[in-house]
C-alpha cells in the first residue's frame, strides 16, 4: 500500500478544521460588529452645500432650535428651515458672503437648497417629534451636543434597538418638557437624572410604547 | 418463527445461498463493491445523469422565476396559502426517514440483515432532505429576509417566535440532516479508506485519502469508530420519530378543520416510514440489477421489506379510519363537515388514489407470491409513493379550501411552476443518487463482512454463525 | 387651526382670505405638488432612496421613478449608507403644516343632484375624502362613488390635451377658433348653436344659460342623463300638474312600500336616505318604533336585502301590483270615511285599469292593512325604472294616507326650459345644429340605441366636447378638450332637494383642463370667464348675502337651509286619469316564453362614468358579488327552464337589436325577468375600463328605456369567466349571520349572550394592559351590504387592485370584505349581508404561529402585522379561521397588472399620479408580505397623539369616546360600525356590547375576537308572514 500522504498530514487536517472553525467564528463576529447602525451611522457628517455652523448658530448666538425647525412642537416631522427663513437673517447679515450664495441661488431661482440627510430612522418607522418634544425628551437626547457642533453628524445609533432602550427606561433621558429645547440642560445640581426621570415618570404618567403599534404601519 | 436456529433449514439451501453465506468471502465482496466505483462508467450512466440534470436545473429556473417575480407564480391564493410547496416539503421529509430508521434503529436492534441496504438507505435520506429542504426556503415570500428565522443579536432588538411550529421545523429538519450526515459519513470512512487503497490514479488516492481521514484500521480506529457509531445511531434513533412528528405539528397545532388532529404525529412517522421503505424498494431493486448484487441485497431483503411496508401500510389505514371517527364522533359541525368534504367534496379523487394505493393495493403483500416477485414489489412501491403524495395533497389543499367561513371558500389549481418545480426536485433527487452510486460504496462493506460466516461455521451444518442467529432474534423483535 | 384632526372631527378650514385671491393662490399649490416641496414630501414619506438623488436638477418624474425603485428595494438596507437630499421649501407656504393633513370641504357634482364631502389633503395633494358632517345629505357618511372620486383625480388616463380632430392641438388654437367661430354665432344670434350637458344642477351654470339666452337667444340647451328622473318628474307632474321634487323622510316612515325603488342603493340621495332608514332599524333605543319595509322589485337590490317583505315581480308587473293596491286601499278608505272624501272622485278608469295578475296571498290585503293602520307615517315610493303613472299612483296613495308633509316632503325648484337628448338628435337629423357644444355628457356611448346618435353626430359641421376622458363622444367630435376635475375647479351645486352646497379646488388642474363654466362663460362672452368670480355672483344671485357668509358657506361647504320651499299641492285627479286614459291599457304578462328584460344603474359604475376607477371595477357587486364584470340576471327557474348556468354567454334579441352577455344566476331575481346593469362594455374609457364587461345600451332604446317584454335569449354555446368573489352562498347550516324577528328579540332572554369557547388556550394571552382597549361592533341590522367601507378602507390604507386575473384566482386584497349569504328557500331567499374585517382576536392563531413575530398583539388589543418584519410564510393566513389576511403574490402596486407574470422583465414603478393618492401615514406595502385590517391604527396612533399633545404637561390624557374612527365606520351610511375604547364602560362600542343581541363570529373556536356582531332583527308583519308559512307548505 503506497504512502500518499506524509506523517503531517492528520495534524494538518486537524489544524486546518481548526482554522475553518475560527475563521467562522470571526466572520460573524465582524458581522455583528460592523453591519449595525451603531457602527454604519454614527459619525456620518456629509459635507452641506453651506457649511452651516450650528455652533454659531445656537452655541454663539443662543437661538433656538424652534427658529428654524419652526414645526418641530407641533408636527412629526421637524421641518428643515426654508430659504426664507435663512434670507430673513441673511439679506442684511453677510448678505455677500460666498459662502451663502447657494441660499441665495435658491431665493431667486426657487430651487431648493440641496441639503444632505443626516439623521435618520430606520425604514418603516413612524417617528413623531412633537410627541417626544412635548414629553421631555431633548434634542440632545438623539441628536447630540448640536450646539457644539461646527458640522452637524450622526451622534447616536437611531437603531431599534437603541429607540427600544429608552423606552424600556424613560428615566435615564428624561427631562421637564419645557427644557427639551434647551441643549446644555443639566439636572438640578441636587439631583441624579434618573431621580429627575423617575419623578417625570410618575406624574406624567409616562409609559412609552415598546409595542410594534407606535412606530411601525 | 420462533425457533430461529432452525428456521435457516426451513427456507433451506436455496436461501443459505442467497444470503451472504458460504461461496462469498472478503476479496470477492470488495472486489464487487469497490468494482462498481472503480470499473470504467457503464454506458447507461452518463445518459442517466445528464437527464436528471437537465430536469434538476429547470427546478433551479422554476425557483429563480418564483423569487424574482413572487410567490403569485404558484397556483395558491386566499384560502389556499400552502399547495404543492409543503405538500412536497412534507413527502421528502417523510421519504427521509428510511435511512436513518434502517440504519440506526436496525442497528441498535441488531438486525445485521441491514448491513447490504443501510448505506444505500441513508444516502436516499440526505438526498431526500436536501430536496425537501428546497421547498421552505423558496416558498416564503421575501426569501432575502428568510435569517429573520435564526435566533441571532440584531440592531432591532428582536427573536424569533418560539412558539411557532415552522420555526421548530427549521431546528428539527436542519438538526435531523446533520445528524444523518454525520452517521452517513463515519459509516463511510473505513470503505472510503479501502477504495483509497484500491485507488491506482493519484488524484482518486488524494481524494478518497482525505475523505478517509487517515483511516488505518487500527485497533484503536476500529475501537473509536464502533463507539463514534454507537453514539451517533443513540443519536440519530429520536431523531427518526421527532422530525416528522415536530413536520405535524405545522398542522395539528392550527385550528384548521382537518388539520386540527391529536392523531397527527404518530400518522405521521408512521406515514413517513411507509414512504421511506417504499423509496429504498422504487431505488433498490433497478440498483441491485444494474449492478448485479442480488446476492448482497437478497430477495430476502426485499421480502422483509416488502413487510415492513405491508405493517406500515395498515398503520396508515388505521389512522385514515380513526380520522374518520373520530370526525363523526366528535360532533363539531366543522370537523364533520372536513372529512365529508374529504370524502365527496372537490378532492375525492386524490382522497380516493391515496386510499387505493396507501391501504388497499399494499394488502397485496400479504402473499408470499406476490413479495417473493421483484416487479410486483416495484409497482406497489412506487404507487405507494403516488399515494403518499396525495395524503400530503389532500390534508393540507383539501383542508384549507373550505375550512369556516363558505364565503371565503376557494379552489387551487397548479400552474406550469409548481409543476416544474416539483418535477425538478425530482431530477435533483436522481441526480444526486446517481453522483452517490458512482463514486462512492453504496453497500457498507465492513459492516457486510462483519456478517460473513467464518468457514468453522460451517463444518458443523446445523449451527449458524451468531450473526444470523441474532439477525433471526432480531427479525423477532421487528416481526412481533 | 387644530392640528390633529382625528382627534377632534376633522376641523374645515376656511380659506385665508389671501386663497381667494383665486388663481395665484391654487397655482402655489400647484407648485406644491409639482416642484421641490413635493421632493420634500416624497423623501420624507419614502426615506429608502439611492444616492442618484444628489444629482441635484431632479425632475419630477425621475424623482418618483426613483420613489418607486426605492420601494422596491424595501427591506434591503445596504450595509454602507447612502447620502439622502432634504429639499426644503424655499418659501414657507400658508396653512400647510408638513406632515399634518388639512381638510377642505368641497361638494361632487351628481346628476340633478350632489354629493358633498370633506377632502384630506396632505401638503396639497388630496388624499382621502369622507362625507361632509354638516351637510344633511351625508351628515360625514358617504358612498361607493364618493370615496372612489379622489381616484379619478389621478387617474394617468385622463385626458391630457386639447384634441382636433384626433390631433394633438393646443387650448391656444382653441380660443382662436372659438373667437371666430363664435363672432359668426353671435351674428346669427346664436341660429344652430346647441349645448347639450349633463343634468348639472349649478346655480352658476343656470346664470351662465341665462346669460346665453339673452345674448345668443336662438341657441338651445339640451341636457342627457342615461339615467335621469323624467319618470319622478312626469309622475309628479301627473300627480300635481306640475313638476314637484319629492324628498322622502323615512325617518317619520313606520311603514315603508317601495315599488322597484333602491332607494338604498342607486337612487339619488341613498346615503341620506339610508342614514334615516336606519335610524329607525336601531331596535335598542325605544324612542322610536322599528319601522317595517315592503320591497315589490324584479332584480335583488340592497334594498330588497333590507326588507322585512320582499315580492319578486317582473319590473312591468309592478305597475300592476301598484293599482291593485290602489284599488283595495281606495275601497278601504272610502268605506272607511264614506263619500266626500277625495278618494270618491277616483276616475273608474283606475278601478277598471290593469289586468289581475295573481299576487301572493296577503300582499295587497295586508300590505293595504298596515298602511292604513300607519296613516301619516306610512310612505309609498317608486323607482326611477317605474313609468310615471306609478309614480303619480304612490303620490295619489301619499296623499290619501295623509303622508304629505310628514314622510313626503314636495318641492318646487326653479323651471327651465331644457330641451332633452331626443329633441336633440331630431334637430341633427334635420340638419338644423350648425354647432354642437357637449358638455361632460357622453352620448355616443350611453344615448338610446334608437337615437343612432353617433351617426347622426357626424352630421352636425362643427362639434366641441369637454371631458374628463377621450370617450366614445370625443372619438366622433371636431374638438375635444379636457376637462377639470371638480376638484381642481371651481363650482357650485344643489343636492336634489336644493340643498346649495360649494365646488372649490383643492389643487389646480394636473392636465389644465377647465371647467365648464369657464368653456360657457368664455364662449358665450360672459364679463368674466373667471370661474371664481361667475361662482361669486350665483352665490350673491342665489342668496343675497356677501362675502363674510361666502366665506363661511366655503368653510362650512354648504348654504344651511337653503333646500327649495316645500309646496303642499292636492292630487290633480283629472289630469290623472288623462293621463290614465292614454297611458297603456294592459301591460303584457311576463312569461316562459315572453322573457322580460330590465335595465338598472351598476351598483359601481353607475352609468358608466365611473368605468375607468380601478377601485369601483373591483369592488365586488354587493348582491352578485361580481367584480370586473356586468352580466345578464336571472332567476334560478329561469335558469333551469332555458338551460342556463353562470358564465354561458348568452344572446339577447330585443327588437332587432342583439347583445352578447355572459348569464349570472341569482336567487331572488323575478321569473322570466332578466336585468342587465347598465355602465360596462365601454370602448374609449381609459386602461383600466376599456372592454371590461357588455354594453347594455345597444339594447335600449327610448321605447324601452327601463324595461322591456319579449326579448328573446339564446345560448351562444361559448362561456365566459366571471370573476366572482363568493361562489358559496350557503352558510352551510352554520351560525355565521344570526337573524331573528322584532317579537323572538323582545322575548330573547337577557341571559343569552354570545357563544363563547370554554377551551383554554394553549399560551397565556398577550396582556392586554393598555390605557385603551380597542373593539368594534357591526351592527347587521344596519348593514344594507353597500360597500362604501370596502372603498374607503382602500384609498385609507393604500390598498392595490389586482385586476380580474388575480380576482379570478382568489387574490383581491380588499381588507374588509362584505360577505353575502342566502337564507331560505332557493328561489326566494333572504340575503344577509355580513361585512368581515381582521377580528382583531385576543387570542389570535395568526400570531401563535407566525415563526419571525411579524403577527403580534399590541396591549391595547390590537392584532398587529409588521410588514418589515414578515417574510410571507402564509402561514398566519392559512391559520386564520376568519381568512382575513391577504397576501401580495406579486408586486402589485409597482407592476401593471397586465404584466405581474412578466416578473423581472416588467416595467417598474407606480404612475406618479397614483402616488399622489397615497396616504403618508400607511405603509405602501411589497410583495411577499401578508396585510390585513389595522383598525385604522395610523388613526389611532394621530388621535393618541393628538391628546397627549393636548395634554401636554399634564398627566391624564383622554381620547373622548368617537373621536377615533377607522375609514370603514366613518363611510357607512348606515352607522353599523361602531368603533371604539371597551375599557371606557360609557363608550358607543363598550355599551353596545352588552347588548343580548351581540356575538361573536366563530367565537366558539375561543379566539375572542375584538369585533363582534349584532344579530339581524326583522320586522315582518305577522299577518302577512303568517299567509307565506302557509304558502310554503302548500307549495
Amino acid at each position: 500500500m503506497p504512502i500518499i500522504f506524509s506523517k503531517g498530514a492528520d495534524v494538518l487536517l486537524r489544524r486546518v478544521v481548526a482554522v475553518v472553525i475560527l475563521a467562522v467564528a470571526l466572520g460573524t463576529a465582524v458581522v455583528w460588529y460592523y453591519f449595525t447602525p451603531k457602527y454604519t451611522r454614527v459619525g456620518y457628517a456629509p459635507e452641506q452645500p453651506v457649511p452651516f455652523s450650528h455652533e454659531q448658530h445656537v452655541g454663539k448666538l443662543g437661538m433656538s432650535c424652534l427658529y428654524c425647525h419652526t414645526n418641530v412642537e407641533r408636527s412629526p416631522h421637524a421641518n428643515v428651515p426654508s430659504t426664507q427663513t435663512c434670507m430673513s437673517c441673511h439679506t442684511q447679515i453677510k448678505a455677500n458672503s460666498p459662502l451663502l450664495s447657494p441660499v441665495r441661488e435658491s431665493w431667486s431661482s426657487g430651487e431648493p437648497v440641496d441639503w444632505k440627510r443626516i439623521h435618520k430612522v430606520p425604514d418603516y418607522a413612524y417617528f413623531n417629534h412633537a410627541l417626544h418634544i412635548n414629553r421631555g425628551v431633548g434634542c440632545a437626547s438623539c441628536h447630540g451636543q448640536v450646539n457644539e457642533m461646527k458640522v452637524v453628524y450622526h451622534a447616536e445609533p437611531l437603531s431599534m434597538a437603541w429607540c427600544l432602550d429608552c423606552h424600556r427606561k424613560p428615566e435615564a433621558h428624561l427631562r421637564p418638557a419645557e427644557e427639551a429645547l434647551n441643549m446644555s440642560w443639566k439636572p438640578p445640581a441636587d439631583k441624579t437624572q434618573s431621580e429627575v426621570g423617575r419623578q417625570l415618570v410618575e406624574q406624567l404618567h409616562i409609559n412609552p410604547g415598546q409595542n410594534c403599534q407606535g412606530c411601525h404601519r | 418463527m420462533n425457533q430461529p436456529i432452525v428456521e435457516p433449514l426451513l427456507d433451506g439451501q436455496q436461501d443459505r445461498h442467497s444470503r451472504v453465506l458460504e461461496d462469498q468471502n472478503y476479496h470477492r465482496l470488495t472486489e464487487q463493491i469497490c468494482g462498481i466505483v472503480e470499473r470504467p462508467i457503464p454506458r447507461w450512466w452518463p445518459a442517466a445523469f445528464l437527464t436528471s440534470l437537465a430536469i434538476a436545473s429547470s427546478a433551479l429556473f422554476a425557483a429563480a422565476y418564483l423569487i424574482s417575480t413572487g410567490v403569485g407564480v404558484w397556483g395558491e391564493n386566499q384560502p389556499v396559502g400552502w399547495a404543492f410547496d409543503i405538500t412536497n416539503f412534507v413527502f421528502w421529509v417523510g421519504i427521509g426517514h428510511a435511512g436513518t430508521l434502517i440504519s440506526a434503529i436496525l442497528f441498535l436492534l441488531r438486525q445485521k440483515w441491514r448491513t447490504s441496504i443501510n448505506r444505500f438507505a441513508e444516502a436516499m435520506t440526505l438526498f431526500a432532505v436536501a430536496c425537501a429542504g428546497v421547498y421552505p426556503l423558496i416558498h416564503v415570500g421575501r426569501v432575502w429576509m428568510a435569517w429573520f428565522l435564526a435566533p441571532v443579536p440584531n440592531a432591532n432588538a428582536i427573536w424569533p417566535n418560539f412558539r411557532s411550529p415552522l420555526l421548530w421545523d427549521v431546528f428539527a429538519v436542519s438538526t435531523y440532516a446533520t445528524v444523518s450526515l454525520l452517521f452517513w459519513y463515519v459509516g463511510m470512512i473505513p470503505d472510503l479508506a479501502s477504495l483509497r487503497d484500491r485507488a491506482v490514479t493519484r488524484p482518486r488516492q488524494v481524494i478518497y485519502g482525505i475523505l478517509a481521514l487517515g483511516w488505518r484500521g487500527s485497533g484503536r480506529h476500529w475501537h473509536h469508530y464502533e463507539i463514534a457509531y454507537l453514539l451517533l445511531a443513540g443519536l440519530a434513533t429520536p431523531l427518526v420519530v421527532s422530525v416528522h412528528t415536530i413536520v405535524s405539528f405545522d398542522f395539528a397545532t392550527s385550528v384548521i378543520p382537518g388539520w386540527h388532529t391529536t392523531i397527527f404525529p404518530p400518522y405521521f412517522v408512521a406515514g413517513a416510514i411507509f414512504s421511506g421503505f417504499a423509496m429504498v424498494l422504487t431505488l433498490m431493486i433497478p440498483a441491485r440489477e444494474l449492478f448485479g448484487l442480488k446476492d448482497l441485497v437478497t430477495d430476502r431483503h426485499l421480502d422483509k421489506m416488502a413487510k415492513v411496508l405491508l405493517a406500515t401500510s395498515l398503520m396508515v389505514g388505521y389512522a385514515y379510519g380513526v380520522e374518520l371517527f373520530t370526525a363523526w364522533y366528535s360532533v363539531n359541525l366543522y370537523e364533520r363537515f372536513a372529512f365529508q368534504n374529504r370524502l365527496f367534496g372537490p378532492l375525492a379523487w386524490g382522497y380516493a388514489i391515496m386510499v387505493l394505493c396507501n391501504v388497499a393495493f399494499p394488502q397485496l403483500l400479504w402473499l408470499q407470491r406476490v413479495r417473493g416477485s421483484v416487479w410486483a414489489l416495484f409497482v406497489i412501491s412506487i404507487l405507494v409513493n403516488v399515494g403518499m403524495w396525495f395524503e400530503r395533497f389532500v390534508i393540507i389543499v383539501g383542508s384549507l379550501e373550505r375550512d369556516y367561513l363558505p364565503s371565503s371558500w376557494g379552489r387551487f389549481i397548479p400552474t406550469w411552476v409548481d409543476l416544474l418545480q416539483m418535477v425538478g426536485v425530482f431530477g435533483l433527487f436522481f441526480t444526486l443518487m446517481l453522483l452517490f452510486l458512482r463514486f462512492l460504496p453504496m453497500v457498507a462493506l465492513s459492516e457486510v463482512k462483519a456478517i460473513l460466516p467464518r468457514q468453522s461455521h460451517f463444518q458443523v451444518g446445523h449451527v449458524v454463525n451468531e450473526g444470523e442467529q441474532v439477525a433471526s432474534r432480531g427479525m423477532e423483535v421487528l416481526e412481533s | 387651526m387644530n392640528h390633529c384632526p382625528s382627534h377632534e372631527p376633522p376641523k374645515v378650514l376656511a380659506l385665508p382670505t389671501a386663497i381667494l385671491a383665486g388663481k395665484e393662490y391654487w397655482r402655489s399649490l400647484d407648485e406644491l405638488s409639482d416642484k421641490p416641496e413635493f421632493r420634500e414630501w416624497l423623501e420624507r414619506e419614502f426615506p429608502n432612496q439611492a444616492s442618484e438623488w444628489l444629482g441635484g436638477k431632479v425632475s419630477r418624474r425621475h424623482a418618483l421613478q426613483l420613489m418607486a425603485a426605492s420601494l422596491g428595494l424595501a427591506g434591503l438596507v445596504g450595509c454602507r449608507r447612502p447620502d439622502y437630499p432634504i429639499l426644503p421649501y424655499t418659501k414657507t407656504p400658508e396653512s400647510v403644516l408638513p406632515g399634518l393633513p388639512t381638510s377642505y370641504a368641497t361638494t361632487i357634482p351628481r346628476p340633478g343632484s350632489a354629493f358633498p364631502v370633506l377632502v384630506e389633503t396632505q401638503e396639497g395633494r388630496p388624499t382621502k375624502i369622507e362625507g361632509n358632517p354638516l351637510h344633511p345629505w351625508s351628515q360625514g357618511a358617504t358612498d361607493l362613488q364618493a370615496q372612489a372620486a379622489v381616484l379619478d383625480l389621478y387617474d394617468p388616463d385622463r385626458s391630457r390635451e386639447v384634441m382636433r380632430t384626433g390631433q394633438p392641438s393646443t387650448w391656444q388654437a382653441f380660443d382662436a377658433f372659438a373667437e371666430t367661430h363664435m363672432s359668426g354665432l353671435f351674428a346669427r344670434r346664436g341660429q344652430g348653436l346647441h349645448f347639450l350637458s349633463e343634468d348639472v344642477s349649478s346655480p352658476a351654470l343656470r346664470l351662465l344659460r341665462q346669460h346665453v339666452r339673452q345674448v345668443l337667444p336662438e341657441a338651445v340647451w339640451h341636457v342627457h342623463e342615461a339615467i335621469g328622473s323624467e319618470n319622478v318628474e312626469h309622475g309628479a307632474a301627473l300627480a300635481f300638474g306640475k313638476p314637484l321634487t319629492p324628498t322622502y323622510r323615512f325617518q317619520n316612515a313606520d311603514v315603508i312600500v317601495s315599488l322597484g325603488s333602491d332607494f338604498l342603493g342607486v337612487e339619488d340621495g341613498a346615503v341620506a336616505s339610508t342614514r334615516a332608514f336606519a335610524a329607525r332599524r336601531k331596535v335598542e333605543d325605544s324612542l322610536a318604533p322599528m319601522n317595517r319595509l315592503y320591497v315589490v322589485e324584479n332584480h335583488p337590490t340592497t334594498t330588497g336585502g333590507m326588507a322585512d317583505h320582499r315580492l319578486r315581480l317582473p319590473a312591468s308587473q309592478v305597475q300592476e301590483y301598484m293599482l291593485a293596491l290602489t284599488r283595495e286601499l281606495l275601497s278601504r278608505t272610502r268605506e272607511d270615511q264614506g263619500s266626500g272624501n277625495p278618494s270618491s272622485q277616483l276616475p273608474n278608469n283606475i278601478a277598471a285599469l290593469g289586468t289581475p295578475v295573481v299576487f301572493p296571498p296577503g300582499w295587497v290585503r295586508e300590505v293595504a292593512t298596515d298602511l292604513i293602520a300607519t296613516r301619516g307615517r306610512s310612505l309609498i315610493l317608486a323607482g326611477r325604472q317605474q313609468p310615471p303613472l306609478v309614480h303619480a299612483l304612490a303620490h295619489l296613495l301619499n296623499a290619501e294616507l295623509g303622508n304629505l308633509g310628514n314622510t313626503v316632503l314636495l318641492r318646487e325648484r326653479p323651471e327651465e326650459r331644457i330641451k332633452s337628448l331626443g329633441e336633440l338628435t331630431e334637430s341633427m337629423r334635420r340638419g338644423e345644429v350648425g354647432t354642437l357644444v357637449v358638455l361632460g355628457s357622453n352620448p355616443v356611448y350611453d344615448a338610446p340605441s334608437d337615437l343612432e346618435f353617433g351617426v347622426v353626430l357626424e352630421r352636425v359641421p362643427h362639434t366641441i366636447q369637454l371631458g374628463l376622458y377621450a370617450d366614445e363622444t370625443s372619438a366622433v367630435c371636431a374638438w375635444h378638450l379636457p376637462m377639470a376635475h371638480f376638484f381642481e375647479c371651481w363650482g357650485d351645486a344643489e343636492t336634489a332637494d336644493g340643498t346649495y352646497s360649494p365646488v372649490q379646488p383643492l389643487i389646480a388642474p394636473l392636465f389644465g383642463g377647465r371647467s365648464a363654466l369657464e368653456i360657457v362663460a368664455r364662449l358665450c362672452r360672459y364679463e368674466t370667464t373667471e370661474p371664481y368670480e361667475i361662482v361669486q355672483r350665483s352665490f350673491r344671485r342665489r342668496t343675497a348675502l356677501g362675502m363674510e357668509a361666502f366665506r363661511q358657506f366655503l368653510h362650512d361647504g354648504v348654504l344651511h337651509d337653503s333646500a327649495w320651499p316645500i309646496v303642499n299641492a292636492a292630487p290633480d285627479w283629472a289630469a290623472l286619469s288623462r293621463a290614465v286614459e292614454e297611458g297603456e291599457k294592459r301591460t303584457a304578462d311576463v312569461g316562459p316564453n315572453n322573457l322580460e328584460l330590465s335595465f338598472h344603474a351598476d351598483r359601481r359604475l353607475f352609468d358608466g362614468r365611473f368605468a375607468n376607477n380601478g377601485w369601483l371595477q373591483e369592488t365586488p357587486d354587493p348582491l352578485t358579488k361580481l367584480t370586473w364584470d356586468n352580466a345578464a340576471i336571472l332567476s334560478p327557474a329561469t335558469a333551469r327552464f332555458s338551460g342556463v348556468t353562470t358564465g354561458d354567454v348568452l344572446e339577447l334579441n330585443l327588437d332587432g337589436r342583439s347583445l352578447q352577455a355572459p348569464a349570472c344566476v341569482l336567487p331572488g331575481q323575478a321569473d322570466y325577468s332578466i336585468s342587465l346593469p347598465l355602465g360596462f362594455g365601454r370602448t374609449h374609457a381609459g386602461r383600466v375600463g376599456k372592454g371590461v364587461g357588455c354594453n347594455p345600451y345597444r339594447l335600449r332604446t327610448t321605447a324601452l328605456l327601463n324595461m322591456g317584454v319579449g326579448v328573446q335569449l339564446r345560448k351562444t354555446g361559448r362561456t365566459h369567466r366571471l370573476a366572482c368573489t363568493q361562489d358559496h352562498g350557503s352558510m352551510q347550516g352554520r351560525d355565521l349571520v344570526r337573524s331573528l324577528t322584532l317579537q323572538e328579540y323582545r322575548d330573547l332572554p337577557a341571559a343569552q349572550a354570545s357563544a363563547d369557547s370554554h377551551s383554554l388556550p394553549l399560551y397565556t394571552p398577550a396582556a392586554l394592559d393598555g390605557q385603551h382597549q380597542w373593539g368594534m361592533v357591526i351592527d347587521l341590522n344596519q348593514c344594507t351590504g353597500c360597500s362604501a367601507c370596502v372603498v374607503a378602507c382602500q384609498s385609507e390604507n393604500n390598498i392595490p387592485i389586482v385586476g380580474k386575473d388575480e380576482v379570478l384566482r382568489g387574490r383581491e386584497m380588499h381588507w374588509i370584505r362584505v360577505d353575502r349569504y342566502f337564507t331560505g328557500s332557493a328561489d326566494d331567499p333572504g340575503v344577509a349581508h355580513q361585512p368581515v374585517a381582521c377580528v382583531h382576536c385576543e387570542n389570535a392563531p395568526c400570531e401563535t404561529v407566525c415563526p419571525v413575530n411579524a403577527a403580534v398583539h399590541s396591549p391595547e388589543g390590537l392584532n398587529l402585522q409588521v410588514y418589515n418584519r414578515c417574510i410571507g410564510t402564509r402561514y398566519c393566513a392559512n391559520n386564520c379561521p376568519y381568512k382575513v389576511r391577504h397576501f401580495n403574490w406579486f408586486d402589485y402596486n409597482q407592476r401593471p397588472l397586465d404584466q405581474l407574470l412578466a416578473g423581472p422583465l416588467a416595467e417598474k414603478g407606480m404612475p406618479e399620479l397614483l402616488q399622489m393618492q397615497k396616504n403618508p401615514d400607511v405603509t405602501v406595502r411589497m410583495r411577499g408580505v401578508m396585510e390585513k385590517c389595522t383598525y385604522c391604527v395610523q388613526r389611532i396612533e394621530r388621535g393618541k397623539t393628538g391628546a397627549r399633545l393636548e395634554a401636554a404637561g399634564s398627566a391624564a390624557y383622554n381620547i373622548p369616546d368617537g373621536t377615533i374612527v377607522p375609514a370603514c365606520a366613518q363611510a357607512c351610511p348606515a352607522q353599523a360600525i361602531i368603533f371604539g375604547d371597551l375599557s371606557d364602560p360609557n363608550s358607543r362600542v363598550a355599551q353596545a356590547k352588552h347588548r343580548t343581541r351581540n356575538y361573536d363570529l366563530l367565537g366558539e373556536l375561543g379566539t375572542r375576537p375584538r369585533t363582534s356582531y349584532q344579530g339581524r332583527v326583522r320586522n315582518p308583519n305577522p299577518r302577512l308572514a303568517a299567509t307565506e308559512v302557509a304558502e310554503e307548505a302548500d307549495g
